[in-house]
């Protein structure tokens, strides 16, 4: 075989695992990232089959997934061409993927809060005992009275919010059914075609190391 | 090209191969992993009959959500759904029956679904041989995300006893991908409320 014949072969690999790794779902949310906010993170991924473009929380469901204390932490929608990173995803909750794209998988992750070192007590300026803390404590009752007037009309209008944003949600209902028997997957292909490829040129240099040694 | 590269351009080429191939395999096997919930009992429905749709006691069975948050039943199945705080279909509160419209481009359970219109009666059989009427007050094709936000498939009410029948509708056309882009939902109340 030529060294031309071979540089194009190795070309024809490279480009057909670029289109593979192309065809794969985007990255989806960082496991290693998480573990610096959470303990006891685990991530789970699951293929998405049909053409739902948003998933949603249930209890019932997903619940018994959970381990331990953990919590839902994160939930990533992957599409071809996008993916929908929702942090601390709850129950009840519907998520839709970026422009109705049809999710491919959907990664869960959980975790729990992480323990965090004890905070150093706060330096008391008067010097501690009881009377002390309790006229501190009455201080900063007051404080909070004062914020708590201050932020009155604010809180109002939060309330008011959280009370349009109160809405119906429900699930995905995916009632149309597959087209066809599942075809060929494009990572399937690649990837069958990658392996070919690679072992085809790996015997190829097998072959042509021992002519080299000998030459 | 140099020979000497060859060898371990090809494993790593493989490698890359045999890695994708792992991939499709490792999601196809966690694709399947369902849990649905189900409910038992004799109250619990058994069978649908909705004559303008086609349907004479057909089988129904409780699921819940697949892993992938989707009311998504088997071909050839009908199921009412136990999530979400709905019902049992008959109890006060709004049930959620769902079937497919095709499969596989054949005809599936909920096929003639948009054939019913208001008025049309639908009953539901339980396990302890009762049967419950339930007349139809609404149709409508709406699209998927649309029935997510629907106030009448979702919202929380208790005053009577409904039913919300639901498939999937070509009338706002198909996907690119070749999945449609509507539901279809038809909405029951019980004739004694």
């Amino acid at each position: 075989m030529s060294t031309t014949t071979l540089r194009t072969l190795t070309v024809a690999a490279g480009a057909a695992a670029l289109t593979a790794l192309a065809a794969g779902p985007a990255l989806a949310v960082d496991e290693d990232q998480l573990a610096d906010t959470y303990d006891n993170v685990r991530c789970d991924v699951m293929a998405m089959p049909g053409t739902a473009t948003a998933t949603y929380l249930d209890e019932a469901t997903h619940g018994p997934y959970l381990e331990g204390g953990n919590e839902w932490v994160a939930l990533t929608l992957t599409s071809d061409d996008s993916a929908v990173e929702v942090a601390n995803p709850v129950y009840g909750e519907t998520y839709g993927s970026d422009g109705g794209a049809v999710i491919r998988e959907i990664t869960l992750c959980q975790g729990s809060a992480a323990t965090e070192e004890e905070a150093p007590a706060p330096e008391e300026e008067s010097g501690g005992g009881d009377a002390g803390e309790d006229q501190a404590g009455t201080e900063d009752e007051a404080a909070a009275g004062d914020d708590e007037a201050a932020g009155a009309d604010e809180d109002a209008v939060q309330a008011d919010q959280a009370e349009e944003d109160v809405q119906a949600a429900g699930p995905a209902v995916e009632t149309d059914g597959p087209l066809r028997e599942a075809g060929l997957s494009p990572l399937l292909v690649g990837g069958a075609v990658l392996a070919v490829a690679g072992a085809g040129a790996a015997a190829l240099g097998l072959r042509r190391q021992p002519q080299r040694d000998q030459g | 090209m140099n020979a000497r590269l060859l060898l371990p351009t090809g494993l790593l080429v493989g490698a890359l191969g045999v890695s994708a191939l792992a991939v499709q395999a490792v999601g196809v096997i966690q694709g399947t992993d369902g849990r649905p919930v189900h409910a038992e009992g004799d109250a619990a429905p058994e069978w649908v009959t909705a004559p303008a749709a086609g349907l004479e006691e057909e089988p129904i069975a409780p699921e819940g959500l697949t892993p992938q948050g989707t009311i998504n039943p088997d071909q050839g199945e009908a199921i009412w759904y136990v999530g979400s705080d709905r019902v049992v279909p008959g109890q006060r509160g709004t049930a959620v029956i769902a079937a497919h419209v095709t499969y596989y481009d054949e005809p599936d359970v909920f096929y003639d679904l948009a054939e019913v219109s208001d008025g049309d009666v639908v009953t539901v059989g339980y396990g302890h041989g009762g049967t419950r009427d339930f007349v139809i007050t609404s149709t409508q094709q709406i699209s998927k995300e649309g029935l997510q936000r629907s106030e009448a498939v979702w919202g929380d009410q208790d005053e009577v006893a409904r039913i919300a029948l639901i498939t999937c509708d070509p009338s706002l056309g198909a996907r690119s991908d070749g999945g449609q882009k509507a539901n279809f939902v038809a909405i029951a109340e019980a004739v004694d409320g």
